[in-house]
């Protein structure tokens, strides 16, 4: 029993690691490209749940059918947020550009519970089943893999391997992370700086919706749903690195592992003291994060 | 440039005149009292305070106008209270003043501050949230101001703990004591009615006042009275959180036979039933305590995955048939709002009725004079929309008629129906839980 118990914490530790890694590497983005805390990441997410919620109601659409589509949809808002909101404070002092922030997480916020009010919802069992193609949970001498976090996990993975190689092999990756590293030298070469602030948020947002829509699965659905993942979305990042696609990924597992385990282990009152505790040893350790550059 | 001048002068005025004649109360020329509510009516907890304050709305509306197909509920057939004013009896509305808590501690005591001297409220029901209604207590006291409470937290009707803030503060339903005894007289009498053991209990909680008190209570309960019970472990969490895997392990690390969560707010509740599934947790009985369990949205939620789960509760729509006049009271409240009224919006109603029938025995707009008539309240159970009359205990203020009579319901079909005690069961009990299925 003990030993499976272990086991278990590794399990769904990983498993749940792996979808705050893809929440969290939306921030690292826009964290990475344009040094600009989003503080209403956890929002954005949010919304995706509702999105989600909403196409199945209305159109019937599975989350694995409508998961382009909540894509497509957050793409787009992260990028009208960058026009509307973002782009006039480029230029101003750090504060106000989190107190803009700050701002749009209690808009975002609010204007979920105003329209959606605080009811908690949930995925309807055929939505969350992926119209019953996931059973319940997959029994492998003893220890437990609920389809719907492992389906998350997949999936979250290998997004997160098509945005490493999105940034990796493709002009516009390239374009980014140049802007990251040097913007006024980007500039130069030719990238179009505005343009790229513009895909960083929209590539961000839409992370963190297909983020949404994977934990809309097995996760309830509320206008305050968010904070949370904010919170854990910023340790991620800082813990692995900012900018850093598998630091965000390592640091996603960590505090996932770091959640199970010392929740069992030491208590779950304290689980959440166990993953902090981690993430200032490490940048006790190594200031720059896991994988981040000195 | 003079007639723009002319023009945007008489339209400001307009503005102007509009917004005085909002301001300027319904109920013009009528008197008024002011009664202050104080709930979570934004943030995380805002579907719970929602069914306060529709509760808290209708009771206001029974007082203010004549209902006499609920008599003998009281206030059913007055139309406002009694007050002296100037020398005579005059007829008052009651007005509700709302205060929003936000779920936060500190946001709860300033709302109390608020509603006491800027509004002028002679009364305050609040605040659901035990930690919350702990500190509106204290700045209630500061203020002059009798607050009616729901919560059940042992700890706030304790002199040793509430100090002054006692002489101000009154609790018109159960504490925690009577609730939480009433799952281990449950377990000792299905252990007998279906032939099973129960041995190991494991207990879990949220880790602030209101989850802490009641296990608290719970573990003193197995100390000293209900000896036979094994505690194989209690599993403190924090409330509101974005997974609960760690707990549900640390659970079945323990191998209860029964577990026992003495502090469920919704969100957790649906994350930890969805959790038990998903682990494959299942054990003879899932024991909830009431609080976001009975709020229409979690069963809605967690769907068959709750079947068979219990709580406790003091009211049931199942009740009905024992208490017509909670039926009627229930069919008008679901007529109004659409849900029928549970445990939460019961206790909301009663303790409004409690202050309003004080108010009106006062006949004083003065709250040391409500304080007063709040200590000599003296209401059978009758006239309740409860199974239990109300009189506080003259030290604790804690109502004394509530001994021994909290129920437990089960969750069969998407409903929580009364299973316990037997006399009051509108279901047969289902025991053990049934197993999940796929």
């Amino acid at each position: 029993m003990e030993g499976s118990i272990f086991l278990q914490c590794i399990i769904s530790g990983i498993l749940m690691g792996g979808v705050f890694a893809l929440i969290a590497i939306g921030l690292s983005i826009i964290w990475g490209v344009m040094e600009i805390v989003n503080f209403a990441h956890g929002d954005f997410m949010m919304i995706a749940m509702f999105i989600t919620l909403g196409l199945f109601q209305y159109l019937g659409l599975i989350p694995i059918f409508s998961l382009p589509i909540t894509a497509a949809i957050l793409f787009g808002l992260g990028v009208v947020t960058y026009r509307l909101i973002i782009r006039p404070v480029i230029k101003a002092p750090m504060v106000a550009q989190i107190v803009v922030t700050f701002g749009l997480l209690l808009f975002i916020r609010n204007m979920g519970q105003f329209i959606f009010k605080a009811d908690f919802r949930t995925l309807p069992a055929k939505a969350a089943t992926l119209d019953g193609w996931l059973g319940g949970s997959i029994n492998v001498y003893g220890l437990m893999i609920p389809p719907p976090k492992l389906v998350a996990f997949i999936l979250s993975l290998i997004f997160i391997i098509l945005v490493d190689q999105f940034f990796k092999r493709t002009t516009v990756g390239m374009a980014l992370r140049a802007t990251a590293q040097n913007r006024k030298a980007s500039q130069l070469v030719g990238v179009d700086v505005d343009r790229m602030y513009e895909l960083s948020w929209g590539l961000g947002i839409l992370c963190v919706g297909i983020g949404g829509a994977l934990l809309s699965l097995f996760h309830y659905i509320h206008p305050e749903v968010g904070l949370v993942f904010t919170l854990f979305s910023f340790i991620i990042v800082t813990l692995g690195g900012f900018g850093s696609i598998w630091g965000a990924f390592a640091g996603g597992l960590i505090i996932g592992l770091a959640e199970s385990i010392g929740g069992v282990y030491i208590a779950p009152a304290y689980k959440f003291a166990v993953a902090f505790i981690i993430f200032i040893v490490v940048l006790f350790v190594r200031p720059q994060g896991l994988f981040g550059e000195g | 440039m003079k007639s723009i001048g002319r023009i945007l002068t008489v339209s400001i005025c307009i503005l102007t005149g509009i917004f005085l004649w909002g301001e300027i109360p319904s109920s013009y020329g009528q008197e008024i009292v002011k009664v202050g509510a104080i709930f979570p009516l934004t943030g995380a907890l805002e579907a719970t305070g929602r069914e306060l304050k529709n509760a808290v709305e209708m009771a206001t509306d029974i007082c203010n106008n004549k209902y006499p197909e609920l008599s003998p509920l009281l206030m059913a057939e007055t139309e406002g209270v009694k007050i002296k004013r100037g020398g005579k009896v005059v007829n008052a509305k009651v007005v509700i003043e709302w205060g929003n808590s936000e779920g936060k501690v500190e946001t709860g005591a300033a709302e109390v501050s608020r509603l006491a001297s800027d509004k002028g409220v002679v009364g305050i029901l609040g605040c659901w949230q035990s930690a919350v209604t702990r500190a509106a207590a204290t700045t209630a006291a500061k203020e002059g101001v009798p607050l009616l409470t729901q919560s059940v937290a042992l700890d706030l009707t304790k002199p040793e703990v509430m100090g002054e803030s006692l002489k101000w503060f009154f609790r018109p339903n159960p504490a925690a004591i009577d609730l939480v005894e009433v799952m281990f007289k449950f377990m000792d009498a299905i252990q007998e009615k279906k032939k099973d053991k129960i041995k190991n209990v494991a207990i879990f909680y949220e880790n602030t006042l209101y989850g802490k008190d009641n296990a608290k209570t719970a573990i003193s309960l197995i100390q000293e009275k209900y000896k036979h019970y094994n505690l194989v472990a209690t599993v403190p969490y924090t409330a509101k959180t974005s997974d609960v895997v760690a707990e549900v392990l640390a659970l079945k690390k323990a191998n209860p036979d029964v577990v026992y969560n003495v502090g469920p707010y919704i969100s957790d509740a649906i994350l930890f039933t969805k959790t038990f599934k998903e682990q494959g947790f299942m054990v003879k009985g899932f024991l909830w305590d009431d609080a976001g369990v009975v709020t229409p949205d979690y069963l809605k939620s967690v769907g068959k995955e709750a079947e068979g789960f219990f709580t406790r509760m003091i009211y049931n729509v199942d009740l009905r048939t024992k208490k017509p006049l909670i039926g009627k009271i229930d069919d008008m409240f679901k007529k109004r709002y659409g849900v029928n009224m549970d445990d939460n919006s019961a206790r909301a109603m009663l303790k409004a009725l409690v202050l309003f029938e004080a108010i009106n025995r006062a006949q004083s707009d003065k709250p040391d004079d409500i304080r007063k008539a709040l200590l000599e309240t003296d209401i059978p159970e009758a006239k309740t929309n409860m199974i239990f009359g109300v009189k506080f205990d003259p030290v604790t203020h804690q109502n004394m008629r509530t001994v021994g009579l909290a129920l437990v319901g089960q969750a069969r079909g998407g409903q929580w129906r009364v299973a316990y005690p037997w006399d009051f069961a509108s279901v047969d009990v289902v025991w053990p839980t049934p197993k999940w299925e796929k």
